[in-house]
């Protein structure tokens, strides 16, 4: 996919399940779910961590079934979490930067760093899966033209996978509709679109706070 | 083959000598001068000393030329500060603790300097207060003496007061932990639920009111193993009552993992500090340019003791080191130098360990600390120092873990430490350092390079990165006689240490070792100090590190993971 339409689909995307969550809009066939509106009680102790650049590279490779080189290679040749981006995303270097221990603070390029990780992690393991026999995420779906119900037995598989837990109906819900959405904004159809709806709703969820601290 | 100095480099030296003889003499008046003209001064040490490390690195072998002339400016920069005119009162930190004992400031046994100064010794809001109300009637400056005396009265007198004007008093802002001095920073934080929020949280998918069991496994699992636990495992955890065995078999594993034990894993990382390495001085694989010591046995030998269920106390008494075999796993070698020498130091040099067994103290006699640390310097001021910061947590550039003796400091290398500005740090600080003063980084003073002979006991000659019974004897010449005058004996927490050895047993066994380093985990697993709520959790942990835990570190942390700062969402 070329990188210039991946960045376009996902601006569109935060939008749209921006406006999905405040206003619950269904379509046929989907189950829209609800956003929960019930209080909820903060965290007393507000000490959530950062995974960090190896940390995380290392949980999605686990999550998505890669080998851990396979996750982001920058130009096809250089580790994105360790040369690349791994000051940024949390790392040290004390041999020769002598950054011995990790930025007090996060970077403000850390969550540029961090989406590159992700797509590109998304996007080797789908195209993988449009490869394989036996894939992750794409089971009992036809590329081609996808039933709702097969969209959303997809999206409950990435947060299955990434965020090891069951998804609520509003999200799966969002996913799923997000492809007629690729479909309208990219003008592609079939595989092509499937597969872009595909390497997307990993991203998303790769990408969610829930993802990327703990 | 000794070398010797050219005579011109000789003359040079004379030169530098008599120059830095009359800087020390005049480093209490040094605050007096102009700044222009304390900058020229500084300048013209700051190229006498370049000068004189180059000389020296020469004098030793040319590969270490650029390293010492380079570390020569920042020794002069730390010079220069001495002349600054001390106003704080470094008896401070630890005092306040003993009043407030409790507080989030004395989490670490001492208060931050930033208690009560924005940078010392200018004081900050809070200090204006106090120093107002301390012994109001009596001249300035105060002795250290009735400054004890008069604080107790004094802070408990601003305690009502607000230094901040955030509405919330000073005292309350202590218990509380947040900061007395930053308007933005107030007690709000929520440290317990009622029945309604406890009732609430429960049917949360995380429990913000109680440790919450799946939570503490999500965090394990990313902490040691570098992934999140399977669904599978969490939901195990979720529906089980009896979720401690779980938990504690999570752990197990992943301790065992390449992510928290392996090279550049969790672990490897944790001593980075500690060992400071370079890359470019380094030896054996991935060898610098200019080598001096490899690294990596520092990072073994560190790893090796923080696993296995092995005494942690070997960090500063192992009189072993630690191999990394080409599986990964790690070897404990017992192996005299000489042994270690003809082993490893066949193909490659500046390897072998080369400190006695019977005078190395883990960490800090391994030959890259030695190097790196002492390099060529008399009194290995720094190599204390470093020791003091990293294994026992109290940094002495701060102020911290000051505890002054009595006739000390001698100032046996005339570097005028005994002025009343310097002496504030120097009073502890030397008596530390002179046990380390017989351990050689990189040579210097009069140094001979003798032929290398293996002696009959398996010890060598070589200089570096070993003990010398008689190195100050090669300073007499630099530096003048009283050099040799030097103990090795020294004192450490007040209690008088015949040799090294002797510093790192009454080191390892104190009570701010355990504290260090429970604290050092602490800040790596729960992410950041602890805060007023989790001093009891955190003080048990310290004191269950020697009793209960035996000093072993994976024990201290199946304590750890069960506590409500890192559990609780």
């Amino acid at each position: 996919m070329h990188p210039e339409r991946i960045s376009v689909l996902i601006v569109t995307f935060s939008f749209l399940a921006a406006a999905n969550a405040c206003t619950g809009e269904s379509k046929p066939g989907v189950d829209n779910g609800s956003v929960p509106t019930e209080r909820v009680l903060a965290s007393r102790q507000a000490r959530v961590k950062y995974k960090s650049g190896a940390r995380y590279a290392s949980d999605l490779a686990a999550a998505l079934d890669l080998p851990r080189d396979a996750v982001c290679r920058e130009l096809g040749r250089y580790d994105c979490v360790d040369e690349v981006h791994r000051i940024v995303l949390g790392g040290v270097e004390p041999y020769t930067l002598g950054v011995r221990e990790p930025l007090p603070l996060i970077a403000v390029t850390a969550p540029i760093a961090q989406d590159r990780v992700a797509l590109a992690a998304c996007t080797e393991r789908i195209e993988r899966d449009f490869a394989a026999s036996e894939p992750l995420f794409l089971t009992k779906l036809d590329v081609d033209a996808p039933t709702p119900g097969q969209l959303e037995e997809a999206a409950g598989r990435f947060y299955d996978r990434i965020l090891r837990r069951e998804a609520a109906p509003y999200e799966i819900s969002a996913l799923a509709q997000f492809h007629s959405t690729v479909t309208d904004e990219s003008g592609e159809s079939g595989a092509t679109a499937t597969r872009d709806w595909a390497i997307l709703s990993c991203f998303m969820v790769a990408t969610t706070l829930e993802s990327v601290f703990y | 083959m000794p070398e010797s100095a050219p005579t011109s480099d000789r003359e040079h030296s004379d030169f530098e000598r008599k120059e830095q003889r009359v800087t020390h003499q005049q480093s209490s008046c040094i605050t007096a001068l102009p700044a222009a003209a304390r900058a020229k001064l500084q300048l013209l040490r700051l190229r006498s000393r370049a000068s004189e490390g180059r000389q020296r690195a020469y004098q030793f072998r040319y590969r270490r030329a650029p390293f010492a002339a380079t570390l020569a400016p920042a020794a002069l920069a730390f010079a220069a500060l001495w002349g600054l005119p001390a106003q704080a009162k470094p008896v401070a930190p630890q005092e306040f603790c003993r009043i407030y004992p409790d507080t989030g400031l004395c989490v670490t046994g001492v208060a931050p300097c930033t208690t009560c100064h924005t940078t010392p010794p200018t004081r900050n809001a809070y200090g204006l207060q106090v120093e107002s109300e301390l012994s109001p009637d009596t001249p300035r400056p105060l002795s250290d003496e009735l400054f004890l005396n008069g604080l107790a009265t004094a802070v408990r007198a601003a305690e009502s007061l607000d230094a901040d004007n955030d509405g919330a008093s000073n005292l309350e802002e202590f218990e509380a932990g947040t900061l007395h001095v930053d308007a933005t920073s107030v007690p709000s934080r929520m440290l317990g639920c009622d029945s309604e929020q406890r009732a609430l949280a429960s049917t949360q998918p995380w429990n913000t009111c109680n440790y919450d069991p799946a939570y503490a496994l999500t965090r394990i699992g990313l902490d040691f193993c570098g992934h999140s636990p399977t669904r599978a495992e969490v939901e195990a955890v979720r529906g089980s009552d009896d979720w401690q065995p779980l938990l504690e078999e999570k752990l197990a594993s992943c301790l065992d993992s390449d992510f928290w034990q392996g090279k550049d894993g969790v672990l490897w990382n944790l001593a980075n500090a500690k060992i400071q390495p370079e890359s470019s001085l380094k030896s054996g694989d991935d060898a610098g340019d200019l080598t001096i010591a490899d690294y990596e046995d520092d990072y073994n030998l560190f790893v090796y003791i923080n696993t296995g269920d092995r005494d942690a106390r070997d960090l500063l008494t192992a009189q072993y080191h630690v191999l990394r075999q080409p599986d990964g796993t790690l070897l404990r070698v017992d192996r005299t130098p000489a042994e270690d020498l003809l082993e490893r130091d066949a193909d490659d040099g500046d390897i072998a360990q080369l400190v006695p067994q019977e005078r190395r103290a883990g960490m800090l006699t391994t030959r890259w600390f030695l190097a790196k640390n002492t390099m060529v310097t008399p009194i290995p001021r720094t190599t204390a120092a470093q020791a003091y910061r990293a294994y026992l947590g109290y940094d002495i550039a701060k102020l911290e873990g000051l505890q002054p003796v009595a006739g000390e400091p001698v100032d046996y290398d005339l570097k005028g430490v005994a002025a009343e500005q310097c002496a504030v740090c120097h009073s502890t600080l030397d008596p530390l350092s002179y046990p380390f003063s017989r351990y050689d980084g990189l040579g210097g003073g009069d140094e001979e390079e003798p032929a290398m002979e293996i002696n009959e006991d398996g010890t060598v000659n070589i200089a570096f990165g070993n003990y010398v019974a008689g190195r100050m004897e090669r300073f007499v010449r630099l530096e003048g006689p009283q050099i040799a005058e030097t103990p090795e004996a020294g004192l450490l927490f007040g209690q008088p240490v015949a040799n090294l050895v002797e510093w790192a047993e009454v080191a390892a066994n104190s009570e701010p070792f355990a504290r260090k380093l429970v604290l050092d985990y602490w800040r790596l697993l729960v992410g950041d100090d602890p805060q007023p709520g989790d001093e009891p959790e955190f003080a048990r942990l310290v004191q269950r590190l020697p009793s209960e835990h035996d000093y072993r570190v994976e024990r201290m942390l199946r304590d750890l993971i069960a506590t409500e700062a890192y559990g609780a969402p």
